[in-house]
């Protein structure tokens, strides 16, 4: 009887997990794979939206933030200059190979890989007996390869992500970066025959989902990256003759990137994201960077007036570099629609965004009087020159019913298209006039002061540092035309704060200046700028070095 | 009527069989203990013969006997004392209680043992070093008390738990405490236990003592046994203590007031005097320490009954507990009632059956701390002295009167009405204290029923056959509602959250085993086998809501989720039952010779349910050996040395191996599909969700026990009859094979699901902790007259170090404070969870720190960080001096711990403009020279650097009195005519000295558990108490 009792209890220690089934019970279906490209979808939402849980902490976007502090179009602001540090690093060109963002944006990319991969490992080749299981397989593939075209552009040999890596597997590096770009452009065509497109112009649920035309986009990127022109030229032809895609209207330019814009024609992709009260939304949507990089909200008296487009929530981390705003100032003009949509003056924050004081100021100089609007901390916004980024501001618009962010990440606009599919052409040639039309087109849109007339690079490169501007490409561009040395060597050199003068010299009306007393702190820190021959790619994270044996660190690092 | 007396009576008639034979005299007497009060129930015996009696309620006795006989007067708790008769009729005896350690059982695993023949380390504490203690808390009442055990106090929040730590740190795990077991009932925590309820605690400390519980014991065990009537001695006793405690801050709060603040903060550059023009009226300087903690009465009471004879007792005490924290505020509040309930009864001479029982029932709320990114503690230290705590509205921040004008609630002072503002210029890292207390109301409770019910069953007189079940029925419930409220861009509510928990537990371990104690001539065998299965259920419920509008109305009476509304509302739904269960065999077979030699060796066969290990790697396989020698007993001493020089002499030794299990978990050796966790909407109009199942990445299939090895020798000994206490121990253990959170390469991709409870780090065994230590305790007592004293101290070192660590996984990062490169690490060569900052060597004459570039290379980086500290002290001691003068009796007891480190994270470098701890500013290089003596830099130079240097790590030594009491025990004559047997009054202080360099408001309790030991991020400081009590039996 003990026995009997003795042998019960060891069957009782048997217990099965809860939530999960077998491996081998998986991955058969139609219906799984479709369930595992789901899970691919939701890896890159995240991983490009939101570096949660990786060692770039919570507040980082991995699409844009590391690209976008290396670069002449912002400054790395916040608080104070002890704020943002890593950040501050990344823009002054002095970051580390322990940098945090650096080394959470390299972990997104490879998990956005790996989820994808368990597509394309599990129904590729033999397994794929359905046109389900090859068009999942093909979705899965052009989401592997943004991943790993980032990887590539930032790393250089980082190394492909073709299989599903055992835990215990420490991949080398590629052969070259230019190796990469090509497997990616491969990799593509492999995918392009099963994918799909959308039905019509206006189909916006085609922009949310991986197709054929995104997969030509992705890979003429890639081309042009490897400056491969001419294949670059032809596969985002392919995008253009579609004929599925065109730029809003000059007028609906705010709208990009904001609910309002969500799928609209411009877009070629963007990882979806509808709040319906998801118990996990959070997760997915995760809103701490668009809050950083919101207005410094604890300095300034908030343009929260009725009607307003402003959350009074944030943290001031990216702010319009000196250099950018004067560019767009030169070449669009103060009153072009790009301009409008991608920053706002102080003189239009003060008197143009709704306050809850208007009602007691109803004329301007009564508005320029006015103690509750303005700049009032006595150090000022630091890392500012007067301008405040409105393009990828978190809006009212964007807020779910529970103040979290409904909003979309775009990975390619067909402004890009556009812009890659002139450089391609002023690279090589431009036979039938398509690629100066796609430049003007870009041009007309803005509402530009500056018309383009001809098709070369120098309008190509001012054109797309306008157009593109903090959507992710900058350095990219830099890097590949040879000009990062000369557009970023200075990089770190100069933080501004900008004051106002009725709160610092109590001064009767608002008057905002540019405060440069401790403006070089990092240069006389640091040895900051810009390095030819290192800083084209980034370093390989510490922590990965220390695992992987077989990763070789980038030159200078 | 003496009561006493009444109640023997009733016992007497049940109880007490009558045996007098007739024989050719009759002897009488009374049996007196002592202090001549008469003994009851002692009994009488005719050595030889099964004749005797006992003594009657006024220690009278009466026996028939064969004139040449002797008698044996024997009574549990006394020495026994044997008379021949030798014709004589009257026969008075006095019975003296049995303070002889020699023979004082041990509780061990599964059975008893002599004292002085233990082999291992095990170290007692008595019910009256735990006697009056101020603390509810049974692991809190230890702390000073044992060598090489640290009570690690790491709140002192009402109703919050010491954690202890035997022999060291053995594990990166976070739960690396003792496996604590209850009269044989594994318990979580004995947090629920009133230290007035225990008569005796053992630690088992080294590897062979703990062996006999195996996988669970690495980290050492603590054996709690609860009061028993049985210890009444045969008379019932009656008893009510109680306790009336006020208790304040300990130490002051010293953070920069006004005009220290103003100076920092021009030097700093963020405050101007135009700014102090507009906003500062010129004379406000809050002293947030006093304005936060205020004294506060917390209370204790007990009643209890006691009784017994030689086959049964009964022991029922209640016990209630209302403790308010010194946080200003009900918000702080601990309440807890518990019933203990033990008896047990010798059914037949072969069969004893019993049972302990504990029901408690418990109520809490608390007030957030710990957190380095904002808390009501944290909000404490960094609010700015400038503004009042409270005011109107003209107070109120322009973005507060924004957020007020839009409707949205701003916190007040419900005393006042007025509002809790904020600073005006500058800012407090978490906004005000008391709008951290205020923005949720939230409170948990629940009862527990823990007990055990056991049959003994003897076929022999030397084999007892033990079948015990152990259950733990745990009901709790918990409920939070917050508002939207608005302090500042970063303290605020934006939803409406509603949240209610409901958690049931039940768990219960069988266990049979059988001892087997018998003399052969000089020598002793002990065998013990036994079996143990163990389950433990669990089923919870959380529900919660959130949004703009979640309820039909927010009156009192809506506050419930019965009231929610259906649109607008995420609602997070939870429920899991889930089930644990362990099987174990173990065994112990000891032998002992002439009191001189004993041997003992333990194995132990564990498995755990297969959410820790795969099937055919479960079991874990445990022995040990010891062995002791007690020296004096040999004839070369005996004969030799005096016994009132060397009363008793013993080496000790032993070797054995313990596991860990607390590491694994969530089936960590396999790979499966998590179903549809993960979702995609493939239109950016209808959010239905398309779901995705993903595989988990993070298996080890090779994954096997985490062991500890232990080597412990000792040496125990008493000299100058028993007057001086001496025991001595070394140890070292040796955790092999430690699981290990293996970063795998970020190629992989394993993906960081960590709100879907993902892990991204494979469990590895790879590493090695070794903890070596010495361990002494002394003691002395004696006495001189009406005075007798007694001294005890003990003192514990404590060698911790990673010893390896796979070189793939190089160094674990444990915690980085906010804003800070100090990161806690877990690497080969150091102390567990050690300190990686700068080192500075000074300040400059620009008054920046001194970095020191230990690469060389010219850039001061993460690389230059180095070891500069660690949260575990080397040393513990504790010592406690007892008095007693007739009536009067006199206890201190003070401890501490030395060498250990421990780092502030008050102050965040990007947020400069919140108050902090005095010492930075009064330390700040102000002017040309002063890097002489300046101890920080320059206020404009506070950098990231200098905060995770050198320069904010402090020596967390201390020394506390924790206890000054004095007690009076009023005269019997005059207590006896109200029928109280015994009365004593008494006062204390407690914690009312302290003695420490630390900056902050409690070295104690400056230490944030897990990976971030020796962090402090605004704990809850232990409060210093005056106390009065009474104790009364009846």
């Amino acid at each position: 009887m003990t026995a009997l009792v003795l042998t019960g209890c060891e069957d009782r220690l048997d217990i099965p997990q809860k939530g999960v089934v077998l491996p081998e019970d998986y991955y058969k279906t139609d219906a799984d794979a479709e369930s595992a490209l789901a899970s691919a979808y939701y890896t890159a939402g995240r991983f490009f939206s939101n570096t949660m849980w990786t060692s770039a902490g919570w507040n980082e976007c991995p699409f844009l933030s590391m690209w976008e502090y290396a670069s002449d179009n912002i400054y790395a602001a916040g608080n104070n200059k002890a704020d943002n540090l890593d950040c501050n690093a990344i823009n002054s060109f002095r970051h580390e190979t322990n940098n945090s963002l650096i080394t959470g944006t390299y972990e997104c990319y490879y998990m956005i890989a790996r989820i994808a991969n368990l597509v394309i490992d599990n129904f590729d080749g033999d397994k794929a007996d359905s046109d389900t299981k090859k068009r999942c397989v093909a979705e899965a593939r052009v989401l592997r390869d943004q991943a790993q075209l980032l990887l590539a552009l930032a790393w250089g040999t980082a190394p492909i992500a073709d299989h599903v890596f055992n835990s215990d597997e420490k991949p080398g590096n590629a052969a070259s970066q230019e190796a990469v770009l090509q497997w990616i452009a491969d990799d593509l065509d492999k995918a392009i025959p099963y994918l799909t497109s959308k039905d019509t112009i206006t189909d916006k649920d085609g922009a949310v989902k991986v197709t054929k035309e995104y997969a030509y986009a992705l890979k003429g990127k890639a081309l042009l990256s490897k400056k491969d022109y001419a294949g670059a030229k032809t596969a985002l032809k392919k995008v253009i003759d579609s004929k599925l895609y065109d730029l809003v209207d000059a007028a609906d330019m705010t709208k990009l990137y904001h609910y309002s814009g969500r799928g609209c024609k411009e877009s070629v992709f963007e990882l979806n994201l509808v709040y319906s009260g998801q118990s996990d939304y959070y997760g997915r949507c995760q809103p701490n960077w668009k809050i950083l990089w919101s207005w410094r909200s604890e300095k300034i008296n908030p343009p929260t007036g009725p009607g307003t487009e402003y959350v009074h929530n944030g943290w001031g981390e990216v702010c319009p570099s000196e250099k950018f705003v004067n560019t767009i100032l030169a070449y669009d003009g103060a009153n072009s629609a790009r301009r409008k949509a991608w920053i706002k003056s102080y003189d239009e924050v003060l008197y143009e965004m709704p306050y809850t004081s208007d009602a007691d100021c109803p004329t301007l100089a009564a508005k320029e009087a006015d103690r509750n609007r303005g700049i009032f901390a006595a150090d000022g916004l630091y890392g500012n020159v007067g301008y405040f980024m409105w393009k990828h501001l978190y809006r009212v618009e964007d807020q779910t019913p529970t103040n979290e962010i409904q909003w979309n990440m775009c990975l390619m606009r067909y402004a890009e298209v556009l812009l890659m599919y002139a450089e391609a052409c002023a690279m090589t040639s431009d036979e039938d006039g398509s690629g100066l039309a796609a430049l003007k087109k870009v041009n007309t849109r803005a509402q530009s002061a500056t018309p383009v007339t001809t098709l070369d690079m120098a309008t190509v490169k001012t054109e797309k540092y306008l157009e593109m501007w903090l959507d992710g490409t900058r350095f990219q561009d830099l890097v590949r035309w040879g000009d990062a040395e000369a557009a970023l060597g200075h990089n770190g050199e100069d933080y501004p704060s900008f004051c106002d003068a009725m709160f610092t010299k109590s001064e009767a009306i608002h008057r905002g200046y540019v405060e440069r007393g401790d403006a070089d702190w990092c240069k006389k820190l640091y040895n900051v700028g810009f390095k030819k021959g290192k800083h084209e790619v980034f370093p390989f994270p510490f922590k990965e070095m220390q695992i992987n044996p077989n990763l070789k660190q980038n030159a200078g690092y | 009527m003496n009561l006493k007396k009444h109640v023997l009576g009733i016992l007497l008639a049940i109880a007490v069989p009558v045996c007098a034979y007739a024989q050719n005299v009759t002897v009488k007497g009374q049996v007196k203990d002592d202090a001549g009060e008469p003994l009851a129930l002692v009994s009488v015996a005719e050595l030889g013969t099964t004749n005797g009696t006992v003594t009657d309620l006024d220690g009278f006795y009466s026996i028939s006997v064969a004139s040449n006989s002797t008698l044996q007067f024997s009574f549990m708790g006394y020495t026994t004392v044997t008379q021949e008769v030798n014709g004589r009729t009257a026969i008075n005896v006095t019975l003296s209680e049995d303070a002889e350690l020699l023979d004082e059982v041990v509780v061990i695993g599964y059975g008893v043992q002599k004292k002085s023949d233990l082999t291992g380390a095990v170290a007692s504490v008595r019910a009256a070093d735990l006697k009056n203690r101020p603390m509810a808390d049974a692991a809190a009442a230890l702390q000073g008390k044992v060598s090489g055990v640290q009570i690690l106090t790491t709140s002192g929040a009402p109703g919050s738990g010491a954690e202890i730590r035997v022999r060291g740190y053995s594990s990166n795990s976070d739960k690396i405490g003792p496996l604590l077991i209850v009269d044989g009932l594994q318990v979580d925590n004995i947090q629920y236990l009133d230290p007035e309820m225990i008569a005796n605690v053992e630690v088992l400390k080294d590897a062979a003592s703990a062996a006999i519980y195996g996988a669970q014991a690495g980290n050492g065990v603590v054996l709690i046994t609860t009061k028993s009537g049985s210890a009444s001695k045969g008379s019932g006793r009656i008893f009510y203590n109680n306790q009336f405690q006020l208790s304040q801050l300990s130490r002051k709060l010293d953070i920069m007031n006004a005009q220290n603040y103003i100076d920092y903060g021009m030097a700093q550059g963020f405050l101007s005097q135009k700014m102090l023009d507009d906003y500062y009226d010129g004379t406000t300087d809050v002293d947030w320490g006093s304005e936060v903690f205020v004294p506060t009465w917390s209370q204790r009471h007990t009643v209890g009954f006691q009784g017994g004879n030689e086959n049964g007792s009964v022991f029922l005490s209640v016990n209630s507990v209302h403790n308010n924290g010194i946080f200003k505020g009900d918000k702080d509040v601990y309440d807890r009632l518990t019933m203990q309930l033990n008896a047990d009864y010798k059914i037949k001479k072969w069969l004893t059956i019993g049972t302990n029982n504990s029901i408690e029932k418990w109520d809490s709320k608390s007030i957030s701390q710990q957190n380095d990114n904002g808390s009501a503690m944290l909000a404490t230290i960094t609010s700015s002295p400038l503004f009042p705590v409270r005011g109107d509205e003209t107070h109120l921040s322009k973005t507060q009167q924004q957020q007020k004008d839009l409707g949205v609630k701003i916190l007040k002072d419900s005393d006042t009405g007025l509002y809790w503002t904020l600073p005006l210029i500058g800012e407090t890292q978490s906004g005000s204290p008391f709008t951290q207390r205020d923005a949720t109301d939230s409170n948990s409770g629940g009862f527990n029923i823990r007990g055990v019910a056991f049959v003994n069953f003897m076929p022999l007189k030397s084999l007892t056959f033990t079948s015990r079940l152990g259950y733990r029925l745990s009901y709790n419930t918990s409920h939070s509602y917050t508002e939207p409220y608005y302090a500042n861009a970063f303290v605020k509510a934006d939803n409406y959250t509603i949240s209610a928990n409901a958690y049931t537990g039940w768990y219960y371990q069988w266990e049979n085993f059988a001892n087997f104690n018998k003399d052969f001539g000089k020598s002793n065998v002990n065998i013990m086998a036994g079996m143990s299965y163990i389950e433990n259920n669990w089923d919870n419920v959380e529900a919660s809501a959130t949004g703009k509008n979640i309820l039909m109305g927010y009156a009192d009476n809506f506050l419930y989720m019965d009231y929610l509304l259906n649109d607008g509302v995420t609602k997070t739904i939870r429920n899991a039952p889930g089930r644990s269960a362990n099987l174990s065999y173990f065994g112990r077979i000891g032998y002992s010779y002439d009191d001189r030699y004993s041997i003992q060796a333990n194995f132990r066969a564990d498995a755990f349910d297969s959410s820790k290990l795969p099937k055919d790697a479960r079991w874990g396989y445990f022995p040990s050996v010891s062995a002791g020698w007690t020296i004096s007993n040999e004839s070369f001493i005996k004969d030799n040395i005096d016994s009132s020089v060397l009363s008793f002499l013993k080496l000790r030794a032993s070797w054995g191996q313990n596991g860990n299990v607390n590491v694994l978990r969530d089936y960590p050796y396999s790979t499966s599909v998590r179903s549809n966790v993960l979702w995609y909407q493939y239109s950016v109009t209808d959010p239905t969700l398309t779901t995705g199942s993903v595989t988990t990445g993070a298996a080890n299939p090779s994954l096997k026990w985490e062991t500890a090895e232990q080597l412990d020798l000792g040496i125990d000994a008493r000299f100058f009859d028993n007057r001086l206490t001496v025991g001595l121990d070394y140890f070292d253990k040796t955790t092999k094979d430690l699981l290990v959170g293996a970063p795998v390469a970020c190629e992989v991709g394993l993906p960081a699901f960590g709100d879907k409870g993902f892990s991204t780090t494979p469990t590895i065994n790879a590493g090695e902790v070794s903890n070596k230590g010495i361990e002494l305790e002394l003691g002395w007592k004696d006495k001189i007259g009406d005075f007798s004293y007694s001294i005890n101290g003990n003192v514990a070192h404590l060698k911790n170090m990673v010893t390896y660590i796979v070189p793939t996984v190089d160094r674990i990062a444990g915690r980085t404070p906010q804003g800070t490169h100090l990161q806690t690490t877990f690497e080969q060569g150091h102390s567990i969870w050690y300190m990686l900052g700068y080192e500075c060597t000074g300040i400059d004459d620009q008054g920046n720190a001194k970095i020191v570039d230990q690469d060389g290379n010219g850039k001061i980086e993460e690389a230059d960080r180095v070891d500069i500290g660690c949260g575990i002290p080397d040393w513990t001691f504790g010592i406690t001096v007892n008095l007693e003068w007739k009536n009067f009796d006199f206890t201190v007891f003070g401890t501490g711990v030395a060498g250990n480190e421990i780092y502030p994270t008050s102050f965040r470098v990007d947020r400069p403009s919140c108050n902090t701890y005095s010492y930075y500013w009064d330390n700040a290089w102000k002017k040309a020279g002063d890097e002489a003596t300046a101890k920080f830099p320059a206020a404009n130079h506070w950098t990231t650097e200098a905060f995770s240097s050198t320069l904010n790590v402090f020596d967390g030594s201390y020394f506390k009195i924790k206890t000054i009491e004095l007690g009076y025990t009023l005269p019997r004559e005059l207590t006896r005519k109200a029928y109280i047997s015994n009365c004593r009054v008494f006062a204390s202080l407690d914690n009312y000295f302290t003695f420490s360099k630390y900056i902050g408001l409690d070295p104690e309790t400056a230490t944030t558990g897990g990976n971030a030991t020796g962090i402090d991020m605004g704990t809850y400081p232990t409060s210093k108490s005056l106390i009065f009590g009474v104790n009364i039996d009846f």
